[in-house]
């Protein structure tokens, strides 16, 4: 009720008020913190052609995504026969393994397609 | 010709979990090398203070109150396709939120018919 | 031309400096107050130092009062739009400076340990590898969703508000804020720490106090 003064200032740049600050649970978000802040875009052949495939895998798994979800809707509400449901997960374990060797191939790991678009937040 | 299917499946699978385990023997080494002659607690005051620049920026240029003046920001140079990207993904969790499909939702059963 | 930190509808002592040391003024129409610094010239780098100066301006004045936080990076060209902007919105910044007054946001991460290759391998069930991997992550979605479900429910007897932050919808883990009263602070706290030891394989981080970053606007944000 009353607003009583803090007590001592707070270390200038620590805000955790509790729990463990695990890297291990938020590493992929402290990895992606060197592209906001203040990365240029380097402009060179390579790096277009990685950004082109990071855009491009971005979206195939932006929509397998989405696509999972809704097969997840559809088997909770009982609409798919157990074939559709066995074809479906393959089709979606093929599409994840796919997914994996073209991240191998360009270098990229999970964390690149979560593409950080500074003010306009994550993506996926 | 289903048998040769789920070879190939298991196959890929083995490749995919010798992938994961490379990341995850990489990032236990980075660990490791950081972790190496620090103090326990300097670390964590570390990661303590990367958390914190998380949160901070998520709400410092995510959050506030928007006016719409001009927005001088370095990593300004961004493609209109991904302004278009953001859009697609809000305008879609949206859509999901409004049909009772969040991931968060309780009690997540599908009302009404499905198709 | 201004680059603005926040909104108040009282008057502040202004002592912290703003970006590259420019003294802080508070400009004022129709009973609200925008906290500027007056620059030449400025383009800014969202980089750590930039963006702690501006929360350190905001942090300031949270300290003395209700306080609506700006975006970082807001420039404005003149006074006078400033003294419009002011005009323009004034009711819609009373109304949230109200819904914020008295309170801080509280950041709320929560972890789900990945079990992910574990509930990947299929059993060895009757209907094949398909059905056991989207079991598989049906499983998980619903694990997600009744951890989110009870720490909502641990934690909003505590907090007038809270909001999901955008992009939480996959990944292993949840993020949200929580708008809670200045003296419930450590309750709050308190309460989100007991969660790992009620969840099994969860891990609950609190950071905070926030200024009401996530609650600012008077839509109810994403």
């Amino acid at each position: 009720m009353t607003s009583a003064p803090r007590p001592t200032a707070p270390p200038a740049r620590d805000r955790l008020l509790s729990g463990d600050a695990d890297l291990d649970l938020f590493g992929d978000e402290l990895d992606r913190l060197g592209g906001i802040l203040g990365r240029r875009v380097n402009a060179d052949r390579e790096s277009l052609e990685k950004g082109l495939a990071q855009l491009v895998l971005t979206l195939v798994e932006l929509l397998r995504q989405l696509m999972e979800r809704q097969a997840l809707r559809r088997i909770e509400g009982g609409s798919l026969s157990e074939d559709e449901v066995e074809r479906l997960g393959e089709t979606f374990m093929l599409l994840k393994e796919r997914m994996d060797e073209l991240k191998d191939a360009f270098e990229l790991e999970d964390r690149d397609l979560n593409l950080d678009l500074g003010p306009l937040g994550k993506l996926l | 010709m289903r048998e040769a299917q789920r070879d190939a499946i298991q196959a890929r699978r083995e490749a995919a979990a010798r992938r994961r385990e490379r990341q995850r023997a990489h990032a236990s080494a980075r660990r490791e090398t950081a972790q190496a002659g620090r103090d326990a607690r300097v670390e964590r005051a570390r990661m303590a203070r990367e958390v914190s620049l998380v949160d901070l920026v998520d709400r410092l240029l995510d959050g506030g109150v928007v006016i719409h003046g001009d927005i001088t920001l370095a990593v300004a140079d961004v493609d209109l396709l991904y302004v278009g990207l953001r859009a697609l993904v809000s305008s879609v969790e949206a859509m999901e939120r409004e049909m009772g499909f969040s991931p968060t939702a309780r009690g997540s059963a599908l009302e009404g018919s499905p198709r | 031309m201004f680059c603005l930190y926040a909104i108040t509808d009282w008057k502040p002592r202004l002592d912290t400096p703003g970006h590259g040391e420019a003294p802080l003024q508070a400009i004022r129409a129709s009973g609200i107050a925008a906290v500027a610094s007056e620059h030449e010239d400025l383009s800014l780098v969202a980089d750590e130092d930039a963006l702690w100066a501006h929360e350190r301006v905001v942090e300031a004045l949270m300290d003395q009062g209700a306080v609506l936080p700006i975006r970082f990076g807001t420039l404005l060209e003149s006074e006078d739009e400033v003294r419009l902007l002011l005009a323009n919105r004034a009711a819609e910044f009373r109304r949230a400076l109200d819904r914020i007054r008295g309170a801080v946001e509280v950041g709320v991460r929560v972890a789900l340990r990945g079990d992910e290759d574990a509930r990947a391998m299929p059993d060895a069930s009757a209907s094949g590898p398909g059905t056991a991997y989207l079991l598989g992550q049906l499983e998980r979605t619903q694990h997600r969703g009744s951890v989110a479900a009870h720490v909502v429910d641990a934690l909003t007897p505590l907090a007038r508000e809270h909001v999901s932050r955008a992009g939480a919808s996959t990944g292993s883990s949840l993020r949200s804020a929580y708008l809670v009263e200045r003296d419930r602070l450590d309750d709050f706290v308190s309460r989100a720490s007991e969660l790992e030891d009620e969840l099994t394989g969860v891990r609950v981080a609190c950071t905070g106090p926030w200024p009401a970053y996530s609650f600012a606007n008077a839509e109810a944000p994403r």
